[in-house]
């Protein structure tokens, strides 16, 4: 390994976050992570009534276009 | 005694694994967006994904390698989705831990281009394999090698032209 990279891994090693960021990070996770499940739960429900409303729709035209 | 509920085992779990991984993903993501803001923002979305995708790992290689490859993944996203050039803020350096006599030397390593700083990290500072990182980041094992190589190189005319070593 020569100089330069001895000296570049010393230097990229000598990176980090700290303390107080990671546990920013930490609480910032869970609260996402439940607020994107959350929205996805959202959008499944708004997905599913629209299914139903169109199942409506879609007989309704159906039967008046039969009469 | 208790048991633990699915959030005090799940706040664990975040616990551990950003105490764990957190410092060598903030490198990873800092390397290719250059901003410690975004590179935190990166972090963040890397662990509520695992979180949220909550997959099934093997051992403890399979976890960091699938944290790599998504912090990977959504760092390259955020360069995409950002149009201006990645420059590395000075007031950035002294707080992410890089000395100030390192300043200059750090400035030209991150303006080498992001395809050979993500191998030359996976494979100096995590040891990473030439095999495992073709499979990290889904490129072939001659490519990662090839690049390696010219990172070296440019890595030599940077130090050169920062006259690091002559001071």
């Amino acid at each position: 390994m020569n100089k330069y990279v001895k000296e570049y891994i010393r230097i990229i090693n000598s990176m980090g976050i700290d303390e107080v960021t990671k546990e920013c990070i930490k609480e910032n996770v869970l609260l996402k992570a439940e607020l994107q499940k959350r929205q996805a739960k959202k959008q499944m429900a708004v997905a599913s009534v629209a299914v139903v409303a169109l199942a409506f729709a879609g007989t309704y035209f159906y039967k008046n276009k039969m009469k | 005694m208790a048991e633990k509920t699915n959030t005090e085992i799940k706040k664990e779990y975040v616990d551990a694994v950003v105490n764990k991984y957190s410092d060598m993903l903030f490198r990873i993501c800092y390397c290719i967006l250059c901003n410690k803001s975004d590179a935190e923002d990166a972090l963040q979305d890397t662990f509520v994904k695992l979180i949220t995708k909550a997959p099934d790992f093997n051992d403890d290689e399979h976890e960091k390698a699938w944290l790599i490859k998504v912090a990977t993944n959504i760092s390259k996203n955020m360069v995409m989705l950002r149009l201006r050039r990645n420059t590395v803020d000075f007031n950035d350096i002294t707080e992410i831990g890089v000395k100030d006599e390192d300043s200059e030397v750090f400035e030209a390593i991150m303006n080498l281009p992001v395809k050979y700083k993500i191998v030359m990290v996976l494979f100096y500072v995590e040891g990473y394999k030439t095999e495992e990182i073709s499979e990290i980041i889904q490129v072939s094992s001659e490519a990662v090698r090839k690049r390696l190589q010219k990172g070296r190189e440019l890595l030599k005319i940077e130090f050169e032209r920062c006259n690091y070593f002559d001071e």
